[in-house]
């Protein structure tokens, strides 16, 4: 017997939700999960609790929900998240209990997931709103950044409505990968121009779900412009 | 706000040079150094360092005049006597110095050990006067040491975030061979370890200028235990001599290892920093390869999808074909969980307070007595209303001294007092009768009563 069927035998049942430690944080965990929450180490007891007990949840929500509890680690943090299945979408098929990621979350991630390795060797990787205006006017990609942030106006200088304007948008975006565990919002000091984030370990996770289109970024892009010459 | 600030501010642009006066003097200052232009240069020596320094700069060729103009107040002068020449002034200088300082620091090259051994070098054994430890405190320490360690410092750190930075660039050099981008992570890492061996070779240093110290403070304590109890004014004064020598070596000892804490702190900054970057090179290893690829691809995914965006209002677009990846989100709308409350609760632990049996069986005693005295009010009450009932009359006072007296109580006796009056007075039968007279036998008792009388109405 392979080591897979036997876990799946070992924990075939539910009567671990009768410990006590799972019964005090199950509902926590349970609905982090589901809200689509990817756990890292740090997180407290909900951490632990999946991390006490993987295999059993893994039976758990293959069982109930159809969907894989996957573990990963990115640069020595584990973190748990639920996925789906590789032949469908589980019982969260229907259309309120999945969300296909938006084109502002699709760029503000991979804008995330650069700053991420830019700063791969230093310490804490916190990103406050000032820095991301000066990625905007001054960085490598500023013309493409300006032409999609501000309604393909390129100037040198933008009003505080403008920029107003941006910023909300990135806000809406950042308190979702806030819920999704990706980012921790931080107090922003004086000079952080009223927005600053931890960018957490787990965007890894971003990277894996475009995973294909980054590291067979030639094929991709030749199968798009096969698409787009038939469109 | 302080006059200085407003001063300062009124003299600010002759202060400051702007960016075509201050390259001027650097390059005049350079030309005399080299020896091309005399110290006392001429106006048309000014002249060739402005178009020599108009390369660094756009715009037009700036007006010899006008700047000279504004350089006469502070940077550039006449020599004695020789109205048509100029030299630099000694601000002059000194800004000139102060931006090389910064630009090209001397310590970046010269090791921090060696400029602690130079500065912090220090031996108990030469101190025998207070004012050999206060010269080389305020003269040699403090003027020059304590800077000079700051600013060194800061030229650490600055290698340091540079080294940090190096390193995060090297991840995206797409034409290095895996074999020279090693090469180049080895050769800052040998850089980034040889300053942490510093570092710790410093601290060391310092440690031991730390001990010198506080075996002259022991010594100066030492003369004033020995030196007793003076007597004449001589005396007094020789030792009052010796306890300042000891609190000011107290004192500069204490500031020397308040400044060795400000160093500690910024040390340990640095050592923390590049602690990290090993630790991710360390990580990085297996996957190099791999990783720097990934990193390229991703900038030029971003770009890619930066380019295929189209903005529509607040909106963005991108076209149908682009993949869109999903997660499964179930949104509890009606499961409001704030934040708060999903961090660790503390549970409130019932807190069992242990029997205190004295108070247990006081209470007890308390409720006994309590039913007791109920008990027996019940009893004479029934009883003096079967009297009353065959006598047709009573007189309380009496009975009410008689109860007393039985049952020690005055309680009972006036329970039974007020029951029976009660009664008395809500029967449609009999009346009560209260003459207000103690009769003499009661005169004397704790309590006094009217004279009461229960008789059947007329």
């Amino acid at each position: 017997m392979d080591n897979q069927s036997k876990t799946e035998e070992l924990t075939a049942d539910y009567s671990f939700l009768q410990r006590r430690d799972v019964q005090t944080h199950f509902a926590d965990l349970n609905i982090a999960l589901l809200g689509g929450r990817h756990i890292q180490t740090g997180e407290g007891y909900v951490f632990t609790l999946v991390n006490s007990y993987p295999d059993e949840f893994r039976f758990f929500y293959r069982s109930l929900y159809g969907l894989e509890l996957k573990q990963a680690r990115a640069e020595n943090i584990d973190y748990y998240y639920l996925d789906f299945p590789d032949e469908g979408k589980g019982k969260l098929a229907t259309t309120d209990r999945f969300r296909e990621m938006t084109p502002w979350e699709i760029i503000i991630a991979l804008m995330l997931l650069n700053f991420y390795y830019d700063r791969y060797f230093e310490q804490t990787k916190v990103i406050t709103w000032s820095q991301l205006q000066k990625e905007i006017l001054e960085g490598e990609l500023s013309k493409l950044y300006k032409k999609t942030f501000f309604n393909g106006e390129m100037r040198d200088f933008y009003s505080d409505p403008d920029w107003k304007a941006l910023a909300d948008n990135f806000k809406r975006v950042l308190r979702n990968f806030d819920r999704w565990g990706w980012v921790k919002m931080q107090p922003a000091e004086e000079g952080d121009g009223d927005l600053a984030f931890l960018i957490r370990e787990s965007i890894d996770r971003f990277g894996k779900l475009y995973d294909y289109e980054i590291s067979q970024f030639e094929q991709f892009i030749g199968q798009v412009n096969q698409k787009r010459s038939k469109a | 706000m302080s006059n200085l600030t407003s001063e300062i501010a009124q003299l600010y642009h002759q202060l400051v040079p702007n960016r075509q006066e201050g390259l001027l003097l650097f390059r005049l200052d350079e030309k005399i150094r080299n020896g091309e232009i005399d110290a006392n240069f001429s106006s048309q020596d000014i002249q060739r360092a402005i178009e020599e320094t108009h390369q660094f700069s756009s715009g037009p060729l700036p007006n010899r005049e006008r700047l000279l103009q504004n350089l006469l107040t502070y940077y550039i002068e006449h020599p004695a006597e020789q109205k048509n020449r100029y030299m630099l002034t000694e601000y002059a200088r000194k800004f000139i110095l102060l931006l090389e300082y910064k630009v090209n620091n001397p310590f970046r090259k010269f090791p921090l050990r060696e400029s602690f051994k130079r500065y912090a070098d220090f031996s108990a054994a030469d101190i025998r006067h207070i004012t050999q430890l206060e010269s080389w405190f305020s003269q040699g320490f403090q003027a020059t040491t304590r800077e000079n360690i700051f600013d060194h410092l800061e030229e650490l750190k600055a290698d340091v975030n540079d080294s940090v930075q190096r390193l995060n660039k090297l991840l995206y050099s797409q034409e290095v061979t895996v074999q020279q981008m090693v090469t180049d992570f080895s050769v800052i890492f040998t850089d980034l370890g040889a300053k942490a061996d510093e570092i710790r070779d410093t601290l060391r240093l310092g440690n031991t200028l730390q001990l010198e110290l506080e075996q002259v403070v022991s010594a100066f304590y030492e003369q004033t235990k020995e030196f007793g109890h003076p007597s004449t004014p001589e005396e007094t004064t020789a030792f009052d001599q010796l306890l300042f020598a000891y609190s000011r070596a107290s004192d500069i000892a204490r500031e020397i290892g308040g400044f060795f804490e400000a160093v500690d702190g910024k040390l340990g900054q640095l050592r923390e920093r590049i602690q990290y970057a090993s630790t991710k090179l360390n990580e990085l290893q297996d996957i190099f390869r791999y990783r720097s690829q990934f990193k390229i691809n991703l900038k030029r995914l971003l770009e890619f999808t930066l380019t295929m965006a189209v903005p529509e209002k607040n909106e963005l677009g991108l076209p149908l074909h682009f993949p869109r990846h999903g997660l499964p989100v179930e949104r509890f709308r009606l499961t409001a969980m704030p934040d708060l409350e999903r961090e660790y609760a503390g549970r409130n632990q019932v807190i069992e307070t242990p029997p205190d049996p004295d108070y247990h069986r006081l209470q007890v005693a308390k409720v006994e007595q309590e039913l007791f005295r109920q008990q027996r009010t019940a009893v004479l009450l029934a009883e003096y209303k079967q009297r009353l009932q065959e006598q047709g009359s009573l007189n309380f006072t009496d009975e009410f001294y008689h109860i007393l007296d039985q049952e020690q109580d005055e309680e009972v006796a006036i329970q039974v007092g007020h029951g029976l009056i009660q009664y008395t007075h809500d029967h449609p039968q009999y009346q009560v009768d209260i003459l207000p007279e103690i009769p003499d036998l009661y005169q004397t008792k704790p309590i006094l009563t009217w004279t009461i009388n229960l008789k059947q109405k007329n």
